[in-house]
């Protein structure tokens, strides 16, 4: 809900303010903000920025059109490493208790209740992508319970690198547990390295083998929904998770709890608690809270100006739009 | 009746789908859409290119989404050879060229276009966003040689291609996913002067609103986008004679497909309807209501 | 001096490549199109690490009698088929005459177009069965949210193909594009921006050396 009312504010934002902007013909107006803009535009020049219609053509040590994204970049840096210290001198950053964190313990005690394998797909992708890293993490806590309560733990994967790095996932879960007895090395299973026949591979261990716990936590693509309809029909509880908005559909459609977009990323800050994630998490939060003052102060400025004696003529919200529009496609609907 | 949805057998559901589609299909009727806003902004981009501009065409799908993208693809070659615009082929999936190769052969040679004057295959380039970093900023340093190993100082179109997308008017992805196009608005849109268009799964289709129209100029939806859009390029057809590879063919057979995929949305609305009305009549009352 | 040399390498590469992203000037631009160009060579050793451990790992399941090592065969009959066709190919190995029949990638078209082609168009078209059955069974109007969302969705569906118009003469599609590029074009910015932020923190973190997890710490 609150990124979509963000979203819904930008919108309204960027409609309430086009009639004011950059239309053919405007006059150059002498007021305030006429005299800041013309000095922006001085002082992008002198910097060498990039001329209207070649945004390659920057010249400069820096390319102005980028500096709004350079200085959000460094802005967030600088709160990512001070919430990190923070965390890591030990001040408490809370983040609340996401419920599909509670449905993961809960389908392990089901699996084990069972007597049945839980079978933890980390997603298809490489190893760099951000969302298999994080899975790994994940893939960690999960290995320590399942070590814990004596359950069998299946790991098929869609990439051999990844393969390494769940097997170590693994073996430190179950080391962390001090049942190194625990690790399996056959239960993490290399099947292909192609999308649809890795799917099939995973849909026909979850027809033989009947984990009763699904954990699919990582990056997915369209072979989402087979994988959760698959595991719905051999009756096993699914907890889903990933930051591909594409695919939650399926995974809210198909599984009993799915952990969605920033939440999964707050799962792994949760469960780790290692300061570098909670500064992450923190640190997101007061941009977008910032955000969300700067797109209010850029809504009531366009009202403002759109009500004025002289809309045409250059308001606040365009020496707003001036600092914040990073270059190349930005600029008037 | 609770127990009917726990209990019920998918394998009807699936049989109805399969029935459905297969008989429709078979019945071979068509019908028109209405064309969207972004899909004329699509075919009027194209429209205004003065005829000689170079396109950058990239294939970015594999055999999963090329019945949803090709028919797309095809159009747009179809299109651009219409419009005498040049074309240079790229692909950054790695299944992609063999359906690209078969269509060039079988379109070029009902324009009379010649390879390496009017269009240039250059085929896969390993690296995801960074192959699309390369190509925007030297197109000549990802592919000193095109796909048929020929080098780059043969094709003439080449000599009038620089580095940082210098004389590429246009760049059109068929996008079924990661790379795709969100990766070249973020690896050569943003970056060079270089107008952006894309035809897209429905998936990923939702994804294209929030770029439209500043980063991207239009685009293609799914298979009704497709559809949309070779509707607007018929009238190219007319001077073509009709047969293999004729683009009233492809819009003929997409506008069949759409009546299937119709009465498909049809049943899936309806399978929803009923379950919802089996939820709610069996639903066990809560709380107030049991007062 | 394991760990020390690949976060230096991480560290100077990805400084190099943000600079060059927010810097036009020559040194920075030359600097990053050598790196991409040996990001490529990466790339496409990675291809070849992946056909190695494939094999490594599918050798060592049939050598050990695994249930699956029928398919292991069969596919690393496939892998070697298809690279040894491929070779054939591109050196001229084949005879001469059914390469003029044929043109000259006949074997490889012919893999991809009566092998590769129908099983992933297969197994990708399982979805259309599967989105209906997941309809039937899980689509509920819980609440207001699901009701909400079940609303869009009727929508969405009904917009996108022809019949929807002529069932509700002419709404259907005029709703659909109010709420794609409206309602749906305002919460994908939103998502965009915080699902950015994300990738922005961890990359921040890996560039500057202090995300290790690429190296199993």
């Amino acid at each position: 809900m609150p990124t979509v009312a963000l979203g819904l504010l930008l919108a309204l934002g960027l409609q309430a303010g086009a009639p004011a902007a950059s239309e053919a013909g405007a006059q150059p107006g002498s007021g305030a903000p006429a005299r800041v803009l013309a000095w922006l535009e001085e002082a992008d020049a002198s910097l060498g920025g990039a001329p209207a219609g070649d945004p390659a053509g920057a010249t400069g040590w820096i390319d102005t059109a980028k500096l709004p994204t350079l200085i959000t970049a460094l802005l967030f840096g600088l709160l990512m490493f001070r919430y990190q210290r923070r965390a890591a001198r030990g001040v408490e950053i809370p983040i609340r208790r996401i419920p599909g964190l509670d449905a993961i313990d809960e389908a392990i005690g089901r699996a084990t209740e069972m007597g049945r394998p839980v079978l933890y797909v980390p997603g298809i992708d490489e190893i760099k992508e951000i969302q298999t890293i994080y899975s790994m993490m994940i893939l960690r806590h999960v290995a320590r319970k399942t070590a814990e309560f004596g359950t069998t733990l299946i790991v098929p994967v869609r990439d051999s690198i990844v393969m390494t790095f769940a097997e170590e996932a693994v073996k430190g879960g179950c080391m962390d547990a001090g049942r190194p007895d625990a690790f399996v090395k056959d239960n993490i299973r290399y099947l292909s390295n192609e999308q649809f026949a890795y799917c099939a591979g995973v849909a026909g261990i979850m027809a033989r083998e009947k984990p009763a716990a699904n954990l699919m936590l990582g990056m997915f693509f369209a072979e989402s929904l087979i994988l959760a309809e698959t595991g719905f029909m051999s009756g096993a509880i699914q907890v889903a998770g990933t930051a591909k908005q594409h695919q939650l559909p399926f995974f809210v459609a198909a599984c009993d709890y799915t952990i969605m977009g920033e939440e999964y990323f707050a799962v792994t800050a949760y469960l780790t608690r290692e300061p570098n994630l909670l500064g992450t998490i923190r640190a997101g939060d007061v941009l977008k809270i910032l955000a969300v003052a700067l797109l209010v102060a850029g809504i009531v400025l366009a009202t403002v100006h759109a009500l004025s004696a002289d809309p045409a003529a250059p308001g606040w919200a365009d020496v707003l739009r001036k600092l914040l529009a990073a270059g190349g496609g930005g600029g008037s609907a | 009746m609770a127990s009917v949805i726990a209990n019920f057998d998918r394998r009807w559901i699936f049989l109805a789908v399969g029935l459905l589609v297969v008989s429709l299909y078979a019945a071979g009727i068509s019908s028109e859409l209405p064309e969207s806003e972004y899909v004329r902004d699509f075919h009027a981009t194209l429209e205004a290119l003065p005829p000689g501009a170079i396109v950058l065409l990239s294939a970015d799908f594999d055999p999963a989404s090329a019945a949803e993208l090709l028919p797309m693809y095809q159009g747009v070659i179809h299109h651009l050879f219409a419009r005498d615009l040049r074309i240079v082929n790229v692909a950054t999936w790695p299944a992609a060229p063999p359906f690209t190769q078969k269509e060039f052969a079988r379109i070029a040679p009902l324009y009379g276009k010649t390879y390496g004057v009017d269009w240039v295959e250059l085929g896969f380039l390993p690296g995801d966003d960074v192959a699309m970093g390369s190509i925007g900023q030297s197109l000549r340093s990802a592919y000193p040689r095109d796909d048929r190993r020929t080098s780059w100082a043969d094709l003439p179109l080449l000599a009038d291609v620089g580095d940082n997308m210098r004389g590429i008017s246009l760049l059109i992805t068929a996008s079924a996913g990661y790379p795709g196009i969100l990766e070249w608005i973020a690896q050569v849109g943003g970056r060079y002067d270089v107008t952006l268009l894309a035809g897209t799964t429905a998936v990923q289709t939702p994804d294209l609103f929030a770029f439209y129209p500043l980063q991207l100029k239009g685009f293609l939806g799914a298979a009704t986008g497709a559809t949309q859009y070779l509707q607007l390029a018929a009238p190219l057809a007319a001077r073509l004679p009709t047969g293999e590879g004729a683009l009233d063919e492809v819009r003929d057979e997409n506008q069949r497909r759409m009546l299937v995929q119709s009465w498909a949305h049809i049943l899936i609305l309806a399978l929803i309807v009923v379950g919802n009305v089996i939820y709610f009549r069996t639903r066990v009352p809560t709380g107030a209501a049991r007062r | 001096m394991k760990r020390e040399i690949p976060i230096l390498l991480t560290v100077l590469c990805g400084l190099a490549v943000t600079w060059s992203f927010f810097s036009p000037v020559g040194v920075s631009s030359a600097m990053n199109a050598e790196l991409l160009d040996w990001a490529q060579v990466f790339f496409s050793v990675a291809f070849l690490l992946g056909i190695a451990n494939l094999v490594r790992i599918s050798l060592k399941q049939v050598t050990a009698g695994h249930a699956d090592s029928p398919y292991k065969l069969v596919m690393l009959a496939v892998l070697f088929g298809y690279l040894l066709a491929g070779l054939a190919e591109i050196h001229g190995w084949l005879p001469a005459a059914f390469t003029e029949e044929h043109g000259n990638k006949a074997l490889r078209n012919w893999g991809h177009a009566k092998i590769f082609v129908p099983l992933q168009a297969t197994m990708f078209s399982l979805l259309a069965f599967y989105i209906a059955s997941a309809a039937f069974r899980a689509f509920r109007a819980r609440s207001l949210e699901a009701t909400l969302l079940l609303t869009a969705g009727a929508v969405v569906m009904l917009g996108q193909v022809p019949i929807g118009d002529e069932l509700t003469g002419g709404w259907a599609s005029r709703a659909l594009a109010f709420l794609m590029v409206h309602v749906n074009g305002a919460g994908q910015k939103a998502i965009i921006m915080g699902a950015t932020l994300g990738v922005l923190a961890t990359g921040l973190r890996i560039v500057l050396g202090i995300e290790r997890s690429y190296l199993s710490e």
